[in-house]
């Protein structure tokens, strides 16, 4: 169960989510772990935790730039499906339920960061540099993405590297299919823009926690 | 579209990086599991295979619930009691009637009758369907059989719908046809001449069966119509024809029962009866019919049908016509034809006062009484005076042949 699920994410992951087909006949990686999540089956967590854990943080980290944070919220979503009476029957289901709760989290730590008092600037701790270059991230384009709001952030990661449609999407944002793309194609012309203008010469302020030397 | 995908490649490339890093992934793993082993059991799911612990109720709580369903109870009851009370049969709560009325009925032993008889009443006035209606007769008839109750029953003759006094008396003096409708379930007797009784019974099918007491018989039957004769009657015993026309059944008297007495009148004499004389006694014993007509009052359990039975003086003028049965001149000749013409025409002469006359040939007479109603019992009786007074406009005359034929004084003269 743990092979076939880990080769069908595998492929998942390589094709970028991209499958013929309409969506809901299509079998999903998770198809063959939703009957033992139902069970509090430790071994279905196992597995699906190295299925989704990896694109979960993705997303987390893409919403909030925190690498920290993002674990935490990577750790919760699962808590969460642990706990929750009648999880997802579909691998599909149990896919969106998992971005969904990453979302719910990412915008409660949002949240906190508005209601979180100013620290004057001789507080301010060092950034730790070495940390954020260990991830090997591009600088320029974490650069623009940290430009975009938190929405259109979202909405690309979604659209761009899980490969997600618009129905999807709007499910797991909670949004209509209209805002997502119109979301999309706001954030993709901005992204453009950024990307193309000549390094070092866009007004961008870093995104907290994502800050070049 | 190139900028767009080298865009999504460039994301998806910035993302392959960001992974969980493999001290995270154990210390969330063992979180999980912890969370997954310590979380709440599935619905449905027993824990350990063991019964769940179910906590008896107290003794007060159990007394406490038992009285509240017994007032709930009871009210209930009550309530279904107090809204059946008006109930009529084919209702909802008629059998909730039924039931509480068998109780009140411990007390009060006429009770139900009187019930049936004001339930009937009520179907009557609505008026209700004729089915319902002639099951609602039934359940009064029968319990009227078990109480024995002069104002009761009165109440239920009223209610007996077309089934006047005079229906069903068949006067075997001429040809008498009316209507009788049984109705879908209902049944209907007849009184005939002789006595016995003639049942109509219409099946809940819609078919109809003819049964007779006595030793009538069915001698023939044909698809709606029914031939019925006693043979061996001593007075006077038609042949009735019953012909079933769908709602109504049309009954008639095919033949004047004087034949017959002219039948066994030349047979007496073929047997060397005393009486031989052929022409003086058929005209002296030319017979008086009286019947009955309240004979349907004896039959308490006659059933009768939704509509009442056509009065036989006002019967059409269709059904008029094809009364008159009597002396025909096609009757074919021979030696006693003269005696049963004669017998029958002094028969009609004395029985028809009532009644107009079916052909132009013969006046009508006014001095025989007519027939009195009101008498209880069938008597045959003779006259012998009428017959040559009351009839000077015809004459028997031989002719040639000795065969006695109708004709005038002159025509007799020619």
């Amino acid at each position: 169960m743990a092979e076939q699920a880990d080769r069908l994410g595998a492929n998942h992951r390589r094709t970028g989510g991209t499958r013929p087909g309409k969506p809901s006949d299509r079998p999903h990686p998770l198809d063959v772990l939703v009957s033992g999540i139902a069970a509090q089956n430790t071994d279905a967590y196992g597995d699906l935790y190295s299925l989704v854990a990896d694109r979960l943080f993705a997303f987390a980290f893409r919403m909030l730039g925190d690498r920290h944070e993002a674990e935490d919220a990577v750790q919760q979503a699962f808590l969460e499906l642990a706990r929750t009476p009648a999880p997802p029957s579909k691998g599909r289901s149990l896919e969106a339920w998992l971005f969904t709760s990453v979302r719910f989290t990412c915008t409660d730590v949002i949240r906190q960061r508005a209601r979180r008092p100013a620290i004057p600037s001789d507080d301010v701790p060092e950034v730790d540099h070495e940390d954020h270059y260990d991830l090997g991230l591009d600088p320029r384009l974490d650069t623009a993405l940290a430009s975009l709001t938190t929405q259109q952030r979202a909405v690309l990661h979604l659209k761009h590297v899980e490969a997600l449609d618009g129905e999807q999407i709007a499910q797991i944002l909670d949004l209509s299919r209209m805002a997502v793309y119109a979301t999309a194609a706001r954030a993709e012309r901005r992204l453009r823009q950024l990307l193309s203008a000549p390094y070092g010469r866009h007004p961008l302020t870093p995104f907290r926690g994502i800050e070049h030397g | 579209m190139d900028e767009i995908d080298d865009l999504t490649e460039r994301l998806r490339s910035g993302s392959r990086r960001l992974v969980v890093e493999q001290g995270v992934r154990r210390r969330h793993l063992d979180v999980i599991n912890s969370a997954v082993e310590t979380a709440p059991e599935p619905a449905g799911q027993v824990i350990g295979g063991e019964e769940p612990a179910v906590s008896e109720p107290s003794h007060s709580l159990r007394t406490r619930v038992g009285f509240s369903s017994g007032i709930v109870t009871v009210a209930v009851l009550l309530i279904v009691a107090v809204s059946a009370a008006n109930s009529l049969p084919g209702d909802l709560l008629y059998p909730a009637k039924r039931f509480g009325e068998q109780v009140v009925a411990l007390g009060n032993p006429d009770l139900p009758a009187r019930l049936r008889i004001s339930e009937l009443e009520s179907l009557v006035a609505q008026p209700a369907a004729p089915s319902t209606i002639v099951q609602a007769q039934r359940a009064a008839a029968e319990e009227l059989a078990a109480h024995d109750d002069a104002a009761l029953q009165e109440r239920y003759r009223g209610l007996v719908i077309g089934a006047p006094d005079r229906d069903g008396v068949l006067e075997p003096d001429y040809r008498e046809s009316f209507t009788v409708e049984p109705g879908v379930g209902g049944r209907r007797r007849l009184a005939l001449p002789d006595g016995n009784v003639l049942e109509l019974t219409r099946l809940i099918s819609g078919r109809l069966t003819v049964s007779a007491t006595g030793d009538w018989s069915v001698v023939d039957q044909d698809e709606g119509r029914w031939l019925a004769r006693s043979p061996s009657a001593l007075g006077p015993s038609p042949d009735v024809e019953i012909h079933d026309r769908g709602e109504v059944v049309e009954v008639s008297i095919m033949l004047d029962p004087l034949d017959r007495l002219d039948e066994r009148a030349l047979e007496a004499t073929d047997d060397g009866d005393p009486g031989g004389d052929e022409e003086a006694r058929p005209v002296a014993d030319s017979p008086r019919i009286e019947l009955d007509s309240n004979r349907l009052a004896g039959l308490d359990e006659t059933v009768a049908g939704s509509a009442p039975t056509t009065d036989p003086g006002d019967q059409p003028s269709s059904t008029a016509t094809t009364q008159p049965s009597t002396p025909s001149t096609t009757r074919p000749p021979s030696t006693s034809t003269t005696k049963t013409w004669l017998t029958t025409t002094t028969t009609w002469l004395t029985t028809t006062t009532t009644r107009p006359p079916t052909t132009t040939t013969r006046p009508p007479t006014t001095t025989v009484p007519p027939t009195t109603p009101s008498t209880t019992t069938t008597t045959i009786t003779t006259t012998t005076t009428t017959t040559t007074t009351t009839r000077p406009p015809t004459t028997v005359c031989d002719d040639d042949d000795g065969v006695g034929v109708l004709a005038d004084d002159d025509e007799c003269d020619d």
